[in-house]
Order: structure tokens, then sequence, then C-alpha cells
């Protein structure tokens, strides 16, 4: 029977018109997003099917007698026996500068009515993650702007580094700070002149979020003046679960651009856990085995090969960056969840959110042991080694000491001392939300505090006193800062200039 | 429903056809009196799983085309003789329709294979490329 079929096609294909081949099929049921289709035998993985009423689907189940096709626009058009054709494309997305200041859905169409993305180009939503040979090690700092981060747990250009912490922990907060003050550097960059300088684009990608949460998202970006470097790409909560797995493929490649084109980009998927939830939907619908908390078998592989494809590329191969804060929410603080575990796993280090911080006020509200950066010192400049080298186990040392200490009423000078410094750093740390510090002036207050400028002033004020630190260097104390940021070194002469300035901040600091 | 029901359906379907695998209809009775006296367990599913499956069958053995205008008996005898030419022992069915929507132009549907030149498929490219 095929043979004859075989025959007749190839007659039609050795005729000299303008015919189109498709492959068709039927649709045979239609439930929660997802249609089986009958035929479509020559559908590619992942291709894009097109539906009647311009409704797009993407073939996810290859199975003997069916294919199982999510479905990305308004299903409620479609019904039983609606024909369902192959479009030969994989699912792909506008990529490049067009795409700055927008904000796009999963597959990239504008949702922020401010007209059509003209991009030249577009890129496959999944792709292959960059192998090992045009792979190099992270050594460029990505500054968050946030004390706690850049001093405990430095971040790098190309670095995976998750977010993780219970509900109204902050972890968006970092995110967003992160990406407000990759837009401040980017402005000053600019703005400078220099020819090496190398702006970070930014993409933030919103899983299964309430809409008035991406909404405020983007009215803090625009008031901060961020908005001109990053794109959004938005699933809410609203949007069908197969639109909210494919969002961070979607972040993914419009980033990628920018890598592959010798660019740095920081891209934040908020959150993993949604987006892990909206697959294991996907996944039951399209009766696929469930394993562990009804997650698929290939949960682990949804997010490494979407984290792998963040990465910093060698020189040969462009010296692009992606770089990738993953969030993740924990329940009760438990990080021994199949997904935490898991994005644990595959990332970089962590940056660990504790409820009972944030509660005290403590924020961001970092915990100091768990939270880690595999990169570690490699991500910051030599000035700022320098003078944090000791900060996080100082730190560590007073959150053990400052749980002891509550049974010791008679207390030795060290650990009395241990204490005091930590109390204060603990303070020194306290920032408050979209008000990135700039790495000079950061390196500026860290010298001070382990210069024991701060010992003289009670641990309630260091706070109040670190901003007026912070105001000082940034307007008298400039110069020590600008010779920070020029030569990225704490050298002697720095080092003399940033005394005499913060001594001078001293004496006026009441 | 189960590999194993699946490889029963496909014997089903093997005996509902004659030798040069055209599913008759006096086989098919054949079939469904042998299913009705065997009575299977899960009779209904299999009968279910029987008719996409014979369905199946019937779509390889037709060849549909449909025209934008009304076909004269020169074009069907035409293409009738194409097909038979290209089928040569072994029937295959030829359905002729007309198809207003495409405008002008034809639609050849082979199992789950369209080959088309109309009006219509040019105007929905354009359309495309308009919109994407």
């Amino acid at each position: 029977m095929s043979s004859i079929t075989e025959l007749i096609r190839k007659e039609i294909e050795n005729l000299s018109t303008d015919a189109t081949r498709t492959n068709v099929g039927t649709i045979i049921t239609l439930a929660d997003g997802v249609a089986r289709v009958d035929g479509l035998s020559k559908v590619m993985y992942n291709e894009m099917i097109e539906f009647p009423n311009n409704v797009l689907g993407i073939a996810l189940n290859l199975e003997e007698n069916s294919v199982g096709c999510v479905l990305l626009g308004d299903v409620s058009s479609l019904k039983e026996g609606d024909e369902a054709r192959t479009t030969g494309k994989l699912l792909s997305v506008p990529v490049g500068k067009e795409l700055l200041g927008r904000v796009v859905d999963a597959v990239g169409r504008p949702m922020d009515g401010k007209g059509a993305i003209n991009a030249e180009q577009s890129f496959p939503v999944e792709r292959i993650a960059p192998g090992i040979i045009p792979r190099k090690s992270v050594d460029q700092p990505l500054q968050t702007g946030i004390m706690a981060v850049d001093s405990m747990v430095p971040i790098g250009r190309g670095q995976r580094e998750l977010i993780i912490g219970d509900r109204s922990t902050g972890k968006t907060t970092i995110a967003i700070d992160t990406i407000i003050n990759q837009a401040k550097i980017n402005k000053q960059g600019e703005a400078s002149g220099d020819s090496n300088f190398r702006p970070v684009y930014c993409i933030y990608v919103a899983v299964g979020q309430k809409n008035a949460n991406v909404a405020r998202t983007i009215k803090t970006l625009e008031e901060s003046g961020a908005m001109e470097y990053v794109t959004i790409v938005s699933a809410p909560a609203a949007d069908n679960p197969a639109n909210q797995y494919l969002a961070p493929y979607s972040g993914c490649a419009i980033g990628e651009w920018y890598m592959e084109n010798g660019m740095d980009a920081l891209i934040v998927y908020d959150d993993l856990s949604k987006h892990a939830v909206a697959y294991r939907q996907i996944s039951l619908i399209l009766k696929r085995p469930s394993g562990r908390e009804a997650y698929p078998g290939d949960v682990f592989y949804l997010h490494s090969r979407l984290l792998e494809r963040s990465a910093r590329l060698n020189e040969d191969s462009g010296n692009g960056s992606l770089t990738a804060l993953p969030i993740i929410e924990t329940q009760m603080g438990d990080v021994s969840g199949y997904i935490p575990t898991n994005v644990i796993s595959i990332t970089d280090g962590q940056i660990f959110l504790e409820g009972d911080l944030f509660n005290k006020g403590i924020r961001p509200a970092v915990s100091v042991g768990l939270s880690v950066s595999r990169v570690g010192s490699a991500a910051q400049i030599k000035a700022y080694k320098k003078v944090a080298g000791k900060v996080k186990l100082e730190l560590a040392q007073f959150r053990e000491l400052a749980a002891f200490s509550q049974f010791e009423s008679d207390l030795d000078a060290t650990t009395k001392a241990s204490l005091d410094r930590g109390a204060r750093i603990v303070e020194l740390f306290k920032q408050t939300a979209a008000n990135p510090i700039s790495v000079e002036v950061q390196t500026s207050l860290m010298w001070a505090m382990q210069n024991n400028f701060f010992d003289s002033i009670a641990v309630a004020d260091v706070n109040r006193a670190a901003q007026s630190l912070r105001e000082y260097m940034e307007t008298q104390g400039k110069e020590a800062c600008e010779l920070i940021y020029s030569t990225g070194k704490l050298e002697e002469d720095t080092e003399q200039k940033l005394r005499s300035a913060v001594e001078d901040w001293k004496r006026t600091f009441s | 429903m189960s590999s194993k029901y699946n490889n029963l359906v496909r014997e089903l379907v093997k005996r509902s056809s004659n030798e040069h695998g055209v599913v008759e209809e006096t086989l098919v009775k054949d079939v469904l009196s042998g299913l009705k006296e065997g009575n299977p367990p899960r009779h209904r599913e299999i009968l279910k799983l029987y008719l996409t499956e014979i369905r199946k069958t019937l779509r390889q053995q037709l060849v549909e085309v449909e025209l934008g205008c009304q076909p004269n008996d020169s074009i069907i005898s035409a293409l009738k003789a194409k097909i038979d030419d290209l089928a040569a022992s072994k029937s295959l069915e030829l359905q002729v329709s007309t198809n207003e929507n495409l405008i002008a132009g034809y639609r050849i549907r082979l199992v789950d294979d369209v080959f088309e030149d109309s009006i219509q498929s040019r105007l929905s490219k354009l359309s495309q490329s308009f919109t994407s």
C-alpha cells in the first residue's frame, strides 16, 4: 500500500508546479491545552504545529498512533476533527537588541502595546548548550550592588547562581536589584567612553507569577531607569502551562544571542519551581509516567539543559557570557525538596534567604552558612577581595557565637570582640531594595569596617553611619573611589587616600 | 490500550483486507460477527481501536482531490487513468470534489500528506508573511 502512495508522491513531486507539500493530521482529542493528533507522520520533535485560527502548538509526544501537542494560543476555537499541519520549523523567538525595553510572551510576541518588534533574527527556543571547547572559566565579576552578596557570595559573568528561599524572603528583590545595578553600571560605563567597557543586558523571565507582581516589577525597573537594558519574558499564572513551560527557554534563547555575539547578558528565571509545576501538569496530561512528587522522570533534564546554556565563552568563541540567576521557592525552609536539590546540584552556588532573618529586619536575609559561590573570589576585583576576604568567616563565627552567647553571661574578650564585629557587619550589610551600591563604595565601606572605623559607633547606628559614609564617598571621597574603579586594586596610595577620606568623614559624623 | 490489544487490532485489520491489502465490507462483517461471538474482554475498546485502524487503512486507499472549480469529465478521467497507471493492479479510490474556498487550483491529499497549489494557500502564505 505504501509503495503505491510513494509512487504517486514521486509523480506529484516531479511536476513542475508551485505546489507546497505539508504533512497534516486531525485532532482526535483535545483537553487541558493538549491536543492529540492523528496523522502528522513526518512531524519532528519540538516542531511547531499550525492549527486553525492561527493557534500554534508544539509536538512534544511522538507516539506510535498519535502525536501529543501542547497548544500555545486560545484553544476555545479548536474542536475535534480540526486539521493540524506541520510547519517544518522548530519553535523560534525573535532575538536582538530590538527586544530591549520590551515585554514579550513565551513565543516572543509583544505584550506591552508598544507595537511590533522588528527583530532581524530569530533563535530556536531549544538549543544545545555550548560544549567544553568554547567555554572558559568564570573570572569577571558581575556586581549585584548588594554588599552581602558581592562580598560573601560573589557572582561571575557566566555563572549560574541560584537564589533560594521561602516565599516573601526577598528572592525577586535580589534579582531585580542586580538588574538595576547592571543598568547603573552600563550607564556609567557608556558615559565614560571606555571602548573596553562591556555592558550587561538583562532578561527577566516571569513564570507563573501574578500579573500584578509582573506589573510591579516592570514599574520598579522603569522607575530606576533600567528598562532600556531589560527584556521581560512573561508567562503569568493565568497563562496556559505550555507557555509557562516555554518561557525560560525563550528567555534563554534571547540571552544566547548576546552571548554568541560577544556580549554579556544576565538572565533571571523567576521562578523554576513554578516552571517544574507547569511541566508536571503538561506531562501528566500527556500521560507520561510520573515519578517522585508526580514529576516526570526528566524533570532534572528540564532544568539542567536550560541552565547549562548559561556559559562564559572563550576569546575564540567571541568572549560572550550568559549569567543565570534561577530562583527556587522552598517550603518551610526545606532545601532538601526534589526540585530545590536538583537545581542546587546544577548551579554553581546558591544564595539562601532565611525567613527568620527577614522577619528580624536583616534584609537581604542572606544565610551565611548555607550560601555559597563555587566561583568564589575569582569573581571579585582585587581591591574588594582584599577587604572582603575574611568577612564570610567572621560573620559565620558571629552567628555561631551569638547562638552560644545566649547561654553564657561571662564572655571572654576575644568572643566579645567577635560578637561586636559580627553585629556591626550585620548592620553594615542591611540594605534597602532598589538601592545598589557600586563596587568602589562597597570596597570603601568594607575597608572602613576592617580598619575598625565603625568600632566606636554603637551597633544600632552602624547602618546610618554606613549610609553617611556611602554618601560621603560618592561626593567628597570620589577621588579614592575613582582610583579603585580605574585600577581595580587597593594599592598603597589608594589606601592612603581612602584613609584620609574616611578619617574626614569620621570627624563630621555624629 | 495496551500493545497486546494493538497487536490484536492489527490482526483484525489484516483479516478485514483482501490479498491486495484492500479493506472489504464482507471481510469486515466476518470480523465483527467473529468478535461478537467470541465476546472478548474490553470488547468496546477493541471495537473503537478497530474503527480507528480501519479508518486509517481506508484513508491510505483514498486519494482525495479538491479542485477550485467544477471538474470536467476529461480532468477526472485523466486523473483516474494516471492513478490506475501508477497503482497498477492495486485498487486506489479517487475522490474528486469541489472546494470553492480554494478559489482556484488544487489540493491533493494522500494519507497525511497534502500537496496544494491554490489561490487560498498563496493568500494564506502572503498573510503569514505580513503577520510574522
